[in-house]
């Protein structure tokens, strides 16, 4: 075998490992140019002309939490004073003797004082005003465990005002035997909670994002108690639509929490609710 | 002429000097470091699990001496204490070390019952650049091996590294420490067990003298879809060529190149290996690390994981799922995840398709276990020779509910260590 064939063969050698190589890294720099990151995500949403406000990427941290509707709420009512009331299953409904005006822009203050008010309502304290899920018709009250306000049903207190901005009445759930299921966990932040909304997509073209929070949702009923997490709570007006539909993300694991019928079983969702 | 002569030692010139560019770019580019793998981690670190590789390195258990020598080992159902004190260990600087003392039993049984001090204690012996990782502090000192990290309470000056192996005993003069700030998160309510470490064929073991209550746990058991792992670590780039093969209760996944995962029904257990992966110097810092880049890369729920035993010797790595400080046996054979170092650039990693996310209300929620005197005497009247006992530990047991469909039960139980094997002491009484 003379010199000249050595070179020859090694020459074929190295230009097969320059294509080989040439390929590998090709190859990686394509995979890597769609890793997307969050921003990246939060610019695609902006050219949806999705609406949102800049959100915060800090993490927070809440509990599991088992509770349920028992007795306890029935057992302190019998201590309330000029209303008359009955209860629908575990709900309280209320009408109060004499009606209570409700100023525009006092209303937070006018019913503190009613909420305050051990012989108006029961546990009232442990509830607190939620500008957010309040409307035009009705102010919510929202039951506050482990330190975070509970957005469901299940702890919440509802006054209906009429037209004249008088409150007639309320209904009140109260969740009563809260134990802590485990110790504190961290969430995912604001930022994330809305990436993953985006690309479950849950968020049309147009769409606009009124405010966010993150709030307890009931995850599922077990051994007859509600079960809660931390969730980020979204308010999503879709374009074109007047009404406001609140979507929910697992703050600790960034699943949607499907409501309604999409969800199997007994532990279905019951939660969405809209604010017109 | 001249020139043809030229031309083929030229071609080779340029090619090997093209050679040597292209893999000098995919060497400097971290991006390419890691070939496939490091992309996938990227990518995948926006995902579900919010557990760093801070979390899952975590101490396992504290044991407090009070200033009379009484042991507790201290949890918290509120906040996760260890991480409590991570944060306060953060900020510690190291100025120097010193060797106190080497293979005295007794002395090292003395400095563990140090009055006014904490401990913080592994499962297994790590080293000085892992500690450093996992607390983020500035401990600059020898990479020596230890399994406990002792602080004072009434000396912020100093911390000991203590190792079970052969009784190190070594003193750190600290910097950045505020015991006041240590004592505020141990002023926190805590669930308290009366202990005394004593040692079991010369062996430091977690005595417990009194019989022990502790809270039962209910889980929904959450379960991953087989199709979640083989889209997630099976389709890597390019190689739409995975070989599917369904056997009785496997399923076998391959792409003929580097990857191979398969999927047992019957225990639903995953045995993933990967033929393409670097796990670094070797270290222990380093194959821990690796550890853990792999498990994001896969996707397993990380979130109550810890570190539970680690073997150089066959390089495997167990973790386990940790509920209230104390870990859970019998998931599976081999815990939550068993990673094994194969070679250089492979690994084999088995999890189990299960995993205890959402907490629901147990059916019962305390149990009452016996002292480990009684057992220890029951274990004896059984017949079961003391120095073949290796280690006793709290567990859980894990066990599907009745009551309800998907759900777990965790009771708490002793777990005896006998010849390389964990076993419930009834198991190990009853001889099974």
């Amino acid at each position: 075998m003379n010199f000249k064939r050595i070179l020859g063969i090694f020459l074929i050698i190295f230009i097969a490992i320059d294509v080989f190589l040439f390929v590998v890294y090709n190859r990686s720099s394509v995979t890597n140019s769609d890793t997307s990151s969050s921003s990246n995500i939060l610019e695609e949403m902006r050219k949806d002309q999705i609406s949102f406000s800049k959100p915060a990427n800090d993490t927070h941290e809440g509990f599991y939490f088992s509770a349920d509707n028992s007795s306890t709420l029935r057992q302190q009512a019998t201590g309330l004073q000029q209303q008359s009331y009955r209860f629908d299953g575990t709900e309280l409904v209320s009408e109060f003797k004499r009606s209570i005006t409700v100023p525009t822009g006092k209303t937070k203050k006018t019913l503190d004082k009613v909420v305050n008010n051990p012989v108006l309502v029961a546990f009232g304290d442990s509830y607190s005003y939620s500008k957010k899920l309040s409307t035009k018709t009705e102010i919510v009250y929202v039951q506050r465990v482990a330190s975070g306000p509970v957005y469901s049903k299940y702890g919440q207190i509802r006054f209906t005002l009429n037209s004249e901005r008088r409150v007639v009445g309320y209904s009140q759930n109260y969740l009563s035997n809260v134990k802590l299921l485990k110790e504190k966990t961290k969430t995912i932040s604001e930022k994330k909670a809305l990436t993953w909304l985006y690309q479950y997509n849950e968020l049309s073209n147009g769409a606009k994002i009124d405010w966010d929070n993150l709030a307890y949702t009931r995850l599922l009923t077990a051994r007859g108690q509600y079960v809660f997490i931390p969730t980020w709570v979204f308010a999503v007006r879709m374009s074109g639509s007047s009404t406001t539909i609140l979507k929910r993300v697992n703050a600790y694991t960034g699943e949607i929490i499907k409501t309604g019928s999409s969800n199997q079983s007994s532990n279905s969702n019951s939660e969405i609710f809209t604010i017109n | 002429m001249k020139i043809r002569q030229l031309l083929l030692p030229t071609g080779l010139g340029v090619a090997l000097v093209l050679s040597l560019v292209l893999s000098g770019m995919m060497w400097t580019n971290p991006a390419h470091s890691n070939g496939n793998s490091g992309t996938k981690v990227t990518k995948t670190s926006d995902n579900t699990s919010n557990a760093t590789f801070q979390d899952i390195y975590l101490p396992s258990y504290i044991i407090s001496t009070s200033k009379t020598g009484k042991q507790q080992t201290l949890t918290n159902n509120r906040i996760n204490i260890v991480s409590q004190l991570r944060d306060k260990m953060s900020r510690f600087k190291s100025t120097g070390t010193t060797s106190i003392s080497q293979g005295s039993s007794s002395k090292y049984l003395k400095q563990l019952h140090r009055k006014n001090s904490l401990l913080l204690n592994y499962e297994t012996s790590m080293t000085v650049n892992f500690f450093r990782k996992v607390f983020q502090n500035q401990l600059k000192i020898p990479n020596m091996r230890f399994n406990r990290v002792q602080l004072l309470l009434n000396d912020s000056k100093h911390l000991y590294l203590l190792n079970d192996k052969n009784y190190h005993i070594e003193r750190v003069t600290l910097k950045g420490n505020n015991s006041s700030k240590l004592k505020k998160v141990l002023a926190d309510q805590m669930v308290k067990h009366e202990v005394d470490i004593k040692l079991l064929n010369g062996k430091p073991l977690v005595y417990y003298p009194k019989a022990v209550k502790l809270k039962n746990y209910s889980f929904q058991l959450t379960q991953q879809t087989e199709t979640y792992y083989a889209n997630r670590i099976m389709t890597s780039n390019n190689s739409n060529s995975v070989q599917v093969k369904r056997r009785k209760n496997k399923t076998e996944y391959n792409d003929r190149g580097f990857r191979q995962m398969t999927v047992d029904k019957s225990s639903d257990t995953v045995t993933f290996t990967n033929y393409n992966s670097k796990s670094g110097s070797g270290s222990f810092l380093s194959t821990m690390n690796h550890a853990y880049q792999q498990m994001v890369m896969v996707g397993i729920p990380m979130d109550s994981i810890r570190l539970f035993y680690y073997d150089s010797g066959n390089d495997t790595t167990i973790f386990r799922t940790y509920v209230g400080g104390v870990p859970v046996f019998d998931q599976s054979g081999f815990g939550a995840v068993r990673f094994s170092t194969l070679d250089q650039t492979s690994y084999r990693m088995y999890f189990s398709l299960d995993s205890l996310q959402v907490p629901i209300p147990p059916e019962r929620s305390t149990t009452t276990l016996i002292s480990m005197k009684t057992l220890l005497t029951e274990l004896k009247n059984a017949g079961i020779k003391q120095s073949k006992i290796t280690n006793i530990k709290l567990g859980y047991e894990w066990s599907r509910a009745t009551d309800m469909k998907r759900a777990v039960n965790l009771s708490p139980t002793w777990y005896v260590l006998i010849n390389h094997q964990w076993e419930t002491y009834t198991d190990a009484i009853n001889g099974d």
